[in-house]
């Protein structure tokens, strides 16, 4: 049985006619492929081995789901909160122990953090928005903002374009050339602006808690929800991997055990109690309280927000989506348009690729 | 003497600027060092220290344990010396032809070959990939090595402009004394082209050694993977064992500075004799 | 062509008679493409089906992941409207158009610092080789230290002489230059073939033109430079085709974004996108082949002005 990880390599294989039995794909692509009929239906063997999807979190099984047919098996999730750092926000007078509970708190604190040095840049950042995990997608979801409703994708809700707004308001009032020197592309360079000790907030995921431990910084930080609009509950909103059994491998009982057995309790459990796990969460609750991931007080945040989590929309232009929500992002900031005319743009784009690939 | 001071000068000012020029290219190389070094806190510090307190020097060794490492070596010296040997032999003989030989394809073969270079890799790379599974050769290594015995297009490019640049006279010579045509190119010809062939030849192995791409989809069983598959084994799933992959990267890189610079001398001299001119 | 001079002289020394017959002729067609068989083999066996296929596939909306429907003229309509197209389009000649001359100028500068006889030569040729043996990720890093616009050590030199820093990489007027910048670290290569079309010159054009009482400023513009032009050539064909697939470097850095503002979005990066995140091969095929035809053109308009240019020299 071949088993096979890197999506470059998966796609050529299968466009080769020779795709491994199995294969790890981020759940984030389920939604594509599956539209593409690149994969096979799970329904049917999960009904006949009693799988219950209620043991996985409401989020991580529903992007395994496409057009109400089961794709892949959930494996691993991660999800989103704010950390704070509390040496900051002593600094400049506010209280550590209370970090903001709403995006209007968030706004007042960070405005007290905002230091500049003599040469008129920042020396200290209170928050900046779209920094590391603090993307348009997070924040829309922070205002009550949603991307599909009824089959429809709705990158334009209003609620979304108030977000935007809002982070634009961030780049004018606090000057966009300046912040961007500030923050800077660190691309995958694994370089994370938190550990300067020079952000007072900034939205990350849990799986930053492992890299925390081993920077050791020299400041005392917190973490807690992403705090919500006015009016709205906090949430976060979680990615992760699964496995998938490509269309035409050959040995589908075998793919099909294995795989039930790596994304299922046992495997889970397995996986999850290997010495280097560290702050990782697995996509099923039961495993985690065995695990007790609940004792530690940092990972408690994101465990407690995965059973409310939201997740990217599951289509085949799920991708996309995501790339032009992130390009009419970098436009608005930077003053090239306005919010609501750039997401209607996106809704525009979207809809036509949709389109194109519903035709008969 | 006036001019010997003003020669002094000269070589002091050009030391000056090609160290420091040359301290700016070393920078990465110096980096991935000083990176592999480093112990875990100083591992994401902004802006980067660039000495660490302590060196890790533990890092090394347990690269090497991390992967298999001499096996993953073992298939990269194979693959390239397989490689190398084949554009050798392939690409003087085509060169040879498209420079040397008085015959109506050479024209139109050249332009083609320069075309070939120009369409890039990733819409081809499928049908490629389709054409070796045809052939029954997904799996192994032979995808990368067997094109290169049946020529390369940089290459044959290089040595045509080589073979023309050497006089006429001694092809001349070689066809009134009536001697064939693979004499000419083997007795006469290639032995004037060793440095290019050296050009040639480094090359490749460079292009192999680094070769990420090719054995990450034509090699699955991982008792054939090269070292650069092993570079991503150190990948976790939100990040990177950084301190020892860059030691591994380390590792993979010397023996080609190494190499490079004993052959640097006979390199230049190689690419000299290509009568670009 | 210099090709076909070349070939033309090499008859002088035959008779003229043998020259003509058919049966030389037929002979050195058998020969050359004896000698040849090998590639054209190859070219068959591995560049014609994934040529044709790729043209195929350009008129089709192949997805890797299922074969597509025919839509004939389709993916070019739809690349004409594609705004994303014409950025990348704009954002790939820019860089070319500026990062090639400054490369074969920096390269041909280099290559005769690296001439002059002094100690280390060849440790300093080493050094300026080695950037291209290094992994993407280092090279990233390294110019995001320096180009940082708060204490990148290029802006503190710069304020130290009083011009204040661009921000570089962090706003889209700026981005490109940067990148432009980063480019320079690919020059090693170029200026290995530089030193051997500098060590090819004869030395005897040197010592007449001492004789003849020229300094350094005149030996370099009559003799040096345009019996450099041959390589040079060589080095602005192959650049340019480099520079028109420039991928790597800005796909690390923005993540595949081309952020900021789109500024990075190259075109083999964008073409990258549709083909393996999009799953839009058969839009990628359309992309690659009009990529080929610009560069193509690009090409032709080198190779025919070199006559203008470029000095051709008989080894003898």
């Amino acid at each position: 049985m071949t088993y096979v990880e890197g999506t470059d390599k998966l796609l050529t294989s299968i466009a080769g006619g020779n795709p491994p039995d199995v294969a790890q794909l981020d759940r984030f692509m389920v939604g594509s492929w599956a539209a593409k009929g690149s994969l096979e239906d799970l329904t049917p063997l999960v009904e006949r081995d009693g799988i219950n999807k209620d043991d996985y979190y409401p989020a991580v099984w529903s992007e395994a789901n496409y057009e109400n047919k089961v794709f892949a098996m959930p494996w691993g999730t991660d999800a989103r909160a704010l950390y704070y750092n509390k040496t900051l926000m002593k600094e400049a007078g506010l209280d550590p122990n209370k970090p903001p509970k709403t995006i209007t708190e968030l706004d007042q604190m960070a405005e007290k953090i905002f230091k500049k040095g003599s040469n008129g840049k920042y020396e200290r950042v209170g928050y900046i928005p779209w920094m590391n995990q603090g993307f348009f997608y997070t924040q829309a979801w922070n205002w009550g903002g949603k991307f599909e409703d009824n089959g429809e994708l709705t990158p334009n809700d209003p609620q979304n374009v108030k977000a935007l707004e809002w982070m634009v308001g961030y780049a004018k009032k606090y000057d966009i050339a300046n912040l961007s020197s500030f923050s800077n592309a660190m691309g995958q360079t694994g370089l994370n602006p938190f550990w300067t000790g020079k952000v007072g907030f900034i939205i990350d995921g849990n799986w930053i808690l492992n890299d925390l431990a081993k920077a050791k910084p020299q400041f005392e930080w917190g973490v807690t929800p992403m705090p919500p609009a006015d009016g709205y509950q906090p949430t976060t909103w979680s990615g992760g991997f699964s496995y998938v059994i490509p269309k035409g491998a050959k040995q589908k009982e075998a793919a099909w055990e294995l795989i039930k057995f790596i994304a299922g309790y046992e495997g889970t459990l397995l996986w999850a109690k290997r010495p280097n796990a560290g702050n990782d969460i697995t996509a099923m609750p039961k495993v985690n309280e065995e695990l007790k991931m609940n004792e530690n007080p940092n990972l408690k945040v994101f465990l407690d927000l995965m059973p409310t989590a939201k997740f990217r929309p599951v289509t085949p232009v799920g991708q996309k989506l995501w790339d032009e929500a992130l390009r009419v992002q970098d436009l608005a900031i930077n003053g090239k348009g306005e919010p609501k005319a750039l997401l209607d743009e996106v809704k525009r784009n979207v809809d036509n690729e949709l389109a194109k690939i519903s035709k008969p | 003497m006036k001019n010997r001071t003003l020669q002094r000068i000269k070589n002091l000012a050009t030391h000056l600027c090609l160290i420091v020029f040359g301290l700016f290219f070393l920078s990465p190389f110096l980096w991935l060092i000083s990176t592999s070094l480093k112990p875990d806190e100083e591992l994401f510090l902004w802006p980067p220290k660039w000495i660490p307190s302590t060196l890790m020097w533990s890092n090394y060794p347990e690269a090497i344990d991390y992967f298999p490492f001499f096996t993953y070596l073992r298939n990269t010296l194979t693959i390239t010396g397989l490689a190398t040997l084949g554009v050798l032999l392939s690409c003087p003989l085509v060169a040879y032809s498209l420079a040397r030989i008085p015959w109506r394809g050479s024209k139109p073969l050249f332009g083609l070959t320069l075309i070939l270079m120009m369409l890039p890799y990733q819409v081809t790379m499928i049908p490629i990939f389709i054409v070796f599974k045809q052939l029954g050769m997904v799996g192994t290594n032979v995808p990368l090595w067997l094109p290169a015995f049946f020529g390369a297009p940089f290459f044959i490019f290089l040595l045509r402009q080589f073979f023309m640049g050497l006089p006429k006279e001694l092809e001349d010579a070689g066809r009134i004394d009536g001697a064939s045509e693979f004499r000419i190119y083997s007795r006469i010809m290639l032995p004037l082209c060793k440095p290019a062939l050296l050009t040639v030849a480094l090359f490749q192995i460079i292009g192999s050694w680094t070769d990420y791409q090719g054995p990450l989809i034509y090699l699955s069983d991982e008792a054939q993977y090269t070292l650069m598959l092993g570079l991503t084994s150190f990948k976790t799933q939100h990040g990177a064992e950084w301190q020892m992959m860059m030691a591994s990267n380390v590792m993979i890189t010397l023996p080609i500075i190494i190499l490079y610079f004993g052959v640097q001398k006979a390199f230049i001299r190689g690419i000299t004799f290509s009568g670009i001119k | 062509m210099a090709a076909n001079k070349k070939l033309a002289t090499s008859f002088s020394a035959y008779p003229q008679a043998k020259r003509q017959t058919s049966g030389y002729k037929r002979k050195m067609s058998l020969y050359g493409f004896l000698f040849a068989l090998p590639w054209i083999l190859g070219i068959l066996m591995f560049s014609a089906y994934p040529l044709v296929m790729s043209i195929y596939y350009s008129f089709t909306s192949y997805s890797v992941l299922d074969p597509g429907q025919w839509v004939g003229t389709g993916n070019y309509k739809e690349l004409m409207s594609d705004r994303t197209f014409w950025t990348s389009i704009y954002n790939t000649l820019y860089y070319t158009f500026i990062s090639v001359p400054l490369n074969i100028v920096v390269g041909v500068g280099l290559a005769l610092l690296l001439n002059t006889r002094i100690r280390g030569q060849g440790i300093y040729r080493t050094l300026f080789f080695m950037p291209s043996l290094v992994p993407a990720v280092a090279t990233t890093i390294i110019w995001l230290w320096l180009l940082n616009p708060q204490f990148g050590l290029v802006n503190y030199w710069l304020e130290q002489i009083g011009i204040p820093g661009p921000p570089w990489l962090g706003d889209e007027h700026w981005s490109k230059p940067s990148l432009i910048l980063m480019s320079l670290w690919g020059v090693g290569q170029a200026i290995v073939i530089y030193l051997a079309g500098l060590q090819d010159i004869p030395q005897d054009y040197y010592d007449a033109a001492e004789v003849d009482g020229a300094n350094t400023l005149r030996k370099l513009r009559y003799i040096t430079l345009p019996l450099m032009t041959p390589v040079i050539f060589f080095n602005l064909i192959m650049g340019t085709i480099g520079a028109m697939q420039n991928f790597v470097l800005p796909y690390t850095l923005t993540n595949g974004t081309g952020s900021p503002a789109n500024s990075l979005m190259f075109y083999v990066m964008y073409l990258y996108q549709n083909a393996f995140t999009y799953l839009k091969m058969g839009y990628a095929s359309a992309m690659a082949w009009i990529l080929f035809l610009i560069v193509l053109v690009l090409t032709v308009l080198i190779f025919v002005t070199q006559n203008r240019w470029v000095h051709y020299q008989g080894k003898d």
